[in-house]
């Protein structure tokens, strides 16, 4: 005695698994996008306003000087202004203005929703 | 001194603090001045002798343990910044405390038994000061856990 089992539409549950996991990494990246522009935006704010430390505004050049870079599924919000460290972590001579780390801190859960409503498009 | 959730930060700081200050070797002991001290728990307000070692709580978030409960699981970073005239001073009392702390987790009195659990080591960022005697410095991020039972 054999048993025959045939399964039908295999291909076809492939082809559509492998779509929707296209889709999926695109919405990723996309909501890493939104999200790190948004902390981006919160920074240049923080820098200018003082909502995340205090202002550290001379001339404006720091502010101008934030960037965002998204690669994929992972974003990097920075400064390359030599003394970007220096008032992000404080010295011997000036506290510190912790923009970015309180920034991130602050955003977590921003950044998170933002995520979770690029990712329920799928 | 285990760490209790309505003084959590203080708690955490001064368990930190403490251990440090007792297990860490200062490189200027006998010659540090009675006014200064190696280790502290704020950014500094006045005239200090490098080496010195400061803590501070940088974040701290919580969620619900779980359902039907005010519980909270908490998690507490601290950074700790290690300032200093050279290179190697900084570098050494860097390793000291990098290792102090994971050294410490379960030994009695270790972090654990003072309920700071799951230590880890966020990051650690150099920050050197530019120009000839420049002061130097690393901060250490380090994320405790704390399960309020």
């Amino acid at each position: 005695m054999s048993v025959k089992i045939e399964l039908n539409g295999v291909q076809k549950a492939t082809k559509f698994i492998n779509r929707k996991n296209k889709k999926m990494s695109r919405l990723i990246d996309s909501g890493v996008r939104k999200a790190a522009f948004f902390v981006h935006g919160e920074v240049k704010t923080s820098i200018l306003r003082g909502t995340n430390a205090s202002v550290a505004v001379d001339t404006g050049l720091f502010a101008g000087t934030v960037q965002v870079k998204p690669k994929g599924k992972d974003a990097i919000i920075f400064s390359n202004l030599s003394y970007a460290k220096y008032v992000e972590f404080g010295t011997t001579k000036m506290a510190p203005r912790p923009h970015f780390t309180n920034t991130k801190s602050k955003n977590k859960h921003k950044v998170l929703k933002i995520l979770k409503e690029e990712i329920k498009k799928l | 001194m285990a760490v209790e959730k309505d003084t959590i930060l203080r708690d955490t700081i001064f368990f930190v603090k403490n251990d440090l200050d007792s297990n860490i070797t200062d490189p200027l002991v006998g010659k540090r001045s009675s006014t200064s001290k190696f280790v502290m728990t704020s950014y500094p307000q006045r005239k200090v002798q490098y080496p010195v070692i400061t803590i501070k709580a940088a974040d701290i978030s919580a969620i619900r343990a779980g359902m039907q409960t005010t519980a909270q699981d908490i998690n507490i970073t601290l950074e700790i910044r290690v300032w200093a005239k050279n290179q190697k001073d900084k570098d050494t009392i860097y390793t000291d405390i990098f290792n102090r702390l994971s050294d410490i987790q379960f030994t009695a009195g270790g972090s654990v038994l003072s309920n700071l659990h799951d230590i880890t080591i966020l990051s650690s960022v150099e920050v050197d000061e530019d120009g000839e005697g420049g002061v130097k410095s690393r901060i250490l991020q380090v994320q405790y856990s704390f399960f309020e039972l």
